[in-house]
């Protein structure tokens, strides 16, 4: 019904364009899929090495081999259970009709027939030609767009989608402009409206809620269950949970999974690797006796056959493509996907009669050969490794062995290392600044809102390289044993307390050194606007400041000359507190020191001086280094919280701030708050956010929209991270909390100054 | 829904007489379906008649090896002198599992705590765990194991009219964030006199975990759930808050609903000075508490009630259940109530209700 007559077909692959900024998928990388799909035939055995990237996965090989042991018959017939058996480990997974705009889902459907492996049809209703094919797997997610009963009693098996890993801890997110006539009618819901799911599923705020569902599900379709999350802190838990809940497998989805549109936030900051949550989840299933008749199918960076033997000899049975089987199909990595006009039609908006489309002939036999492809290759791997089954490769990670890599990681992956460390990391190397954060800056003021990007993370540290500590940690995406907040339409406060003060986001801006006095002026005003706080100094101080005293943090040097009103007075270290504090008794008295490890030692003695607060501003320039603000954060609060006074923690009286042009964003903001952070400051973000240049003149009116905008967008995306973790209240809840946090491959010495755990763990 | 584990609690009204076991077990067998083979328990509270009682210590072990270094432990208190060995119940090793080590001591609450942590951070370490100390109070009693609550009734003789109480606590469990393979896992959680159930999983765990830990806290099994009875422990014995203020503190009520509070400011102020002990994340908690003059029955649930909880009062307890099933069971005309979501519940033997959980 949704097929028009006349079209033009498209029936071949367009050229790929220059890829200007670092990318996961690398033109290499699409090249090698479009051959497969080409050619339907193995084009090598292992992977070149300028395909690799910088994840732990591509830090592992398998083993030398003894050549006399080659197999060359290979058998791949895979059983996942509830009497599936599928002609070579591979799921086509779970794009929707709506992401995608029905060609390539049919085209999905009907390769996955013929080649006798099982497509998941993603949240939001069964395209009706999608509907007739055998092989599919029915998704139930937490709108339950377009679910009933006939519909999952459709295909093969039925997937309860709790998490995506590009999004975990929220739901899924269809923006208003693809949410076109036929779309709208499949998921019945109303036309050109953003279709954004439910974080959690109302339904499911237990393990035992979801074993309720797989049961019901189970009684009305007599179907396998799959469940399907995102790979974050605790997936090893939920695994077992899904295991004893009667199961029949969990898809896990790592992080830097394909996705139509997310918010670019959440998709680049949570969630752990897809290969470390495959070791964890299979030692974890096995430990508990829960491995066997359980099937662990992997997702999220699938790019190649080797990356699947990869994740098998890890512990999977199966593994999950999306992007690659995109990339079969044309897609080009543009990254677009959320606007509806893919250049490759595979994400465009589903028309009833659209000028182009792609030819559904044409697809399916790219998708046909690409999976063929795919089996010839694995078939080369698995039998150079020996092996005459695909299946016996599943949980033999003594084949892998480990290379450039930390100590650590290998043994959470339980690989073998042969040789070397990862990269250690020196902070703020080349700059904090990515062309990508510069983009992302000023999207955030130019629209208010969180930005909403598509397909898999670009970010760092495996992608663009790490700049900070900050870019080796995680955050959590709550699932099933917590439910997540939905941070569109549930209450989460993101207020903090400054010594009474109260900020409506744990932000502040930092000293903006030099800049137009309007332009200061405009800062003050904006904070006072939205009731956050602004640290500049006595020089910078006029009558024009005055008028916004009470959101000052004032940086002074002479106990006689501070301001009435004035919100919190600042003073350096090395001053004599006393004079200060008897000049204005009743303000609170803050301290500002540099980052780094000479500072650290005298955390104790500042909060015996009875200060009030701290500030660790990362500008005060300091030699012989300076320490990266994570480390210095997450030492300054555990040694703060040492000291007691009076058999209280003197640390719930003392307040910790860090902030300056370290800071880049949300993300950061989030993690230092983690780390023990009470607020975060920022300038040179706000700056790049407003397209400010030294030198240039600004309009000052576009300047307060582009900084309100930015304001908005931060809290925004501190929001998002916090509801995707469970958090209601970033105040008493946030703030100190590692556990939320997880380190992916970063140096085990700096890991454990954080004394945040390792993914995986 | 099933929505978590099933939770109980009992405390008898100052006219009637003790609570047999049978009525907790009674109450919590009727909701297992919430729970599953991994762990269940009980707690009961008592004020025995005629003195103050010494403090039972109970722990787990696994074999004789770790009997004889927990016993090592206590005489070497005794030795340096803060401490008295009064009695104890040494148990036979035949076959598998842990068994409970039972030892009756008098000392100060410093000395007990200085025992438990370190019995405890060397009984569980990285290669594994080799027994628990769980409860350690004068006036509260912990039976606790794997299997569903007939099992471990049965395993504690608790499955027949035993042993009578002021109150009880009860618990089926169904594990979300820890394995559910050995007792040390099982509720109710216990720190001096203080025991919680819980149904759950917090997600300000690690700044709970954190504040603990630099409290003073040194050995932690790794659920959130005991982090509550160390939290509740800390308030109120360590830090000499008031049940109400520490319920207050746990319960972490939206910034909305304070501000249309009339104690606005002064739970504010409470919230700062007792950072890092608010709970997020859906929970419901039902606590005890003696002070050695009084038994309080407390419940707490999250902003958002993620998680049912329903109270009831007849003329002889006041309840707290997962289920109105719970209540009904026992007392089929009892009066029945919901909270709030955010509300605290209080109630103690000489008092009766003093907070309802709603306006």
């Amino acid at each position: 019904m949704f097929q028009a007559a006349q079209q033009s077909l498209i029936d071949h692959y367009i050229n790929l364009p220059k890829q200007t900024l670092r990318e996961f998928w690398t033109t290499a990388k699409i090249r090698h899929i479009r051959r497969l799909a080409e050619s339907g035939r193995a084009n090598r055995v292992w992977t070149p090495e300028d395909e690799l990237s910088k994840r732990p996965l591509d830090r592992l090989r398998f083993k030398p081999i003894n050549e006399s042991n080659i197999r060359l018959e290979v058998d791949t017939t895979t059983d996942i259970g509830g009497g599936i058996t599928l002609s070579t480990p591979l799921y086509l997974g779970d794009m929707s009709f709506g992401s995608l705009s029905g060609t390539a889902n049919i085209a999905i459907a009907m390769a996955a027939e013929l080649t006798e492996t099982l497509a998941g049809t993603g949240e939001g209703g069964l395209h009706p030609e999608v509907a007739k094919v055998r092989r599919i797997a029915v998704q139930w997610a937490s709108a339950r767009f377009g679910v009933d009963a006939k519909v999952l009693n459709r295909g093969l098996a039925v997937v309860i989608k709790i998490g995506q890993g590009a999004k975990p801890g929220i739901g899924g997110h269809l923006p208003a402009a693809k949410v076109t006539e036929p779309i709208s009618m499949t998921r019945r819901i109303p036309l050109y409206k953003d279709a954004i799911s439910p974080a959690p599923h109302h339904d499911i705020y237990s393990i035992e809620d979801l074993g309720q569902r797989i049961e019901a599900i189970k009684e009305l379709t007599g179907k396998p269950v799959f469940v399907k999350v995102g790979a974050t802190n605790y997936v090893q838990y939920i695994a077992t949970g899904i295991a004893r809940m009667g199961g029949d497998g969990i898809i896990l989805d790592g992080a830097g999974a394909g996705t139509g549109a997310a918010p670019t936030v959440v998709r680049d900051n949570i969630g752990i690797p897809i290969e470390i949550a495959v070791a964890s989840v299979d030692r974890i299933l096995r430990r508990e006796g829960l491995r066997e008749n359980f099937t662990v199918i992997a997702g999220g960076r699938v790019s190649n056959p080797e990356d699947a033997a990869k994740l098998m000899a890890l512990g999977a049975d199966c593994v999950s493509v999306g992007t690659a089987a995109l990339i079969a199909l044309g897609c080009v990595m543009c990254h677009k996907c959320h606007l509806g006009y893919c250049p490759a039609l595979l994400t465009n908006k589903a028309l009833p009669n659209p000028p182009r489309m792609l030819s559904l002939d044409w697809a399916v036999q790219r998708l046909v050969n690409f999976v063929k492809g795919w089996n010839e290759e694995l078939k080369l791997i698995v039998g150079t490794l020996g092996l005459r089954r695909v299946r016996e490769l599943v949980g033999r990670r003594d084949l892998l062995e480990a290379y450039s890599m930390w100590e650590e990681t290998a043994s959470i992956l339980g690989v073998n290392l042969v040789s070397g460390c990862s990269t250690p990391l020196v902070a703020g190397e080349g700059g904090y600044w990515s062309e990508r954060r510069r983009t992302h800056l000023t999207a955030l003021a130019e629209n208010g809102v969180p930005e909403i990007g598509s397909m898999g993370s670009c970010g760092p540290p495996f992608v663009e390289p790490p700049k900070a500590v900050c870019d080796y940690l995680v955050s959590d995406g709550a699932q099933v044993t917590r439910p997540s907040i939905d941070p569109y339409r549930e209450e989460i406060e993101i207020a903090s307390y400054l010594s009474g003060i109260r900020l409506s986001a744990p932000i502040f801006f930092s000293h903006f050194k030099s800049l137009p006095k309007g332009l200061v002026e405009l800062f003050a005003k904006v904070a006072k606007a939205h009731g956050l706080m602004m640290y500049t100094t006595l020089d910078e101080y006029d009558d024009h400041l005055a008028k916004y005293a009470g959101n000052l943090m004032l940086a002074v040097d002479d106990p006689m000359s501070i301001p009435e009103n004035v919100g919190v007075v600042v003073i350096d270290a090395w001053r004599e507190s006393k004079p200060f504090r008897e000049n204005v008794p009743d303000k609170p008295l803050y301290v500002r020191i540099h980052s780094s490890e000479q500072s650290l030692t005298s955390i104790q003695e500042l909060a015996r001086r009875g200060f009030d607060g701290i500030i660790i501003d990362t500008d005060l320039t300091y030699s012989p280094a300076t320490l990266d603000v994570a480390v210095m954060t997450a030492e300054a609060d555990w040694s703060l919280r040492e000291v007691f006074y009076g058999g209280s923690p003197v640390r719930n009286q003392l307040n910790l701030l860090c902030g300056g042009s370290a800071i880049r964003g949300a993300d950061d903001i989030f993690k230092l708050l983690c780390l023990g952070a009470d607020a975060v400051g920022l300038n040179r973000a706000a700056l790049v956010a407003i397209g400010y240049e030294e030198g240039k003149d600004m309009n000052l009116h576009e300047a307060r929209v582009k900084l309100e905008n930015f304001i908005l967008g931060l809290k925004g995306e501190i929001r998002l991270l916090a509801g995707a973790a469970g958090v209601s209240s970033i105040y008493t809840s946030l703030v100190g909390n590692r556990e939320l946090l997880r380190s992916v491959d970063l140096d085990p010495a700096i890991r454990s100054r954080l004394k945040v755990k390792a993914a995986g763990t | 829904m099933k929505d978590g584990c099933g939770v109980f609690g009992i405390l008898r009204k100052k006219s009637a007489t003790k609570i047999s076991n049978l009525a907790p077990l009674k109450a919590i067998d009727c909701v297992k379906f919430r729970g599953s083979k991994l762990g269940a328990g009980f707690a009961s509270f008592d004020i025995p008649g005629g003195g103050r009682p010494p403090i039972r210590v109970k722990i787990f072990v696994d074999n004789a090896e770790t009997l004889s270094f927990v016993r090592r432990i206590f005489a070497g208190h005794v030795k340096s002198l803060r401490l008295n060995m009064l009695g104890e119940k040494v148990p036979e090793f035949d076959g598998e599992g842990f068994k409970v080590y039972e030892v009756f001591i008098e000392a100060s609450p410093s000395t007990l705590q200085s025992i438990v942590d370190q019995l405890n951070v060397r009984l569980m370490d990285e290669n594994g765990i080799k027994g628990r100390c769980y409860s350690y109070g004068r006036y509260v009693n912990v039976f606790k194991d794997v299997g569903y609550p007939l099992d471990v009734a049965a395993k504690y003789g608790l499955d027949c009219d035993m042993m009578r109480s002021d109150a009880w606590l009860a618990h089926t469990r169904q594990p979300t964030n820890s394995p559910g393979t050995t007792p040390v896992w099982s509720h109710p959680f216990s720190a001096h006199e203080v025991a919680v159930v819980h149904n759950g999983d917090i997600s300000s765990y690690g700044s709970n975990q954190q504040m603990l830990r630099l409290a003073g806290y040194r050995s932690f099994v790794g659920t959130d759930s005991e982090v509550i009875a160390f939290m509740l422990d800390y308030l109120v014995r360590v830090r000499g808050y008031t049940l109400e203020q520490a319920l207050i503190i746990l319960q972490n009520p939206y910034e909305r609903v304070l501000n249309a509070s009339p104690l606005r400011s002064e739970v504010m102020r409470l919230m700062a000075e007792a950072r890092g002990c608010q709970l997020d994340g859906p929970f419901t908690v039902i606590a005890g508490y003696c002070d050695g003059e009084d038994i309080y029955l407390m419940a707490l649930v999250d902003r958002s009630k993620f998680r049912p909880i329903v109270f009831g009062e007849d003329q002889n307890a006041i309840y707290v259940a997962s289920e109105e099933c719970q209540i009904r069971c026992l007392s089929p005309s009892a009066e029945v109530w919901t909270p709030e979501p955010g509300e605290i519940f209080l109630a103690s033997l000489s008092k009766g209700v003093i907070y309802r959980g709603r306006p």
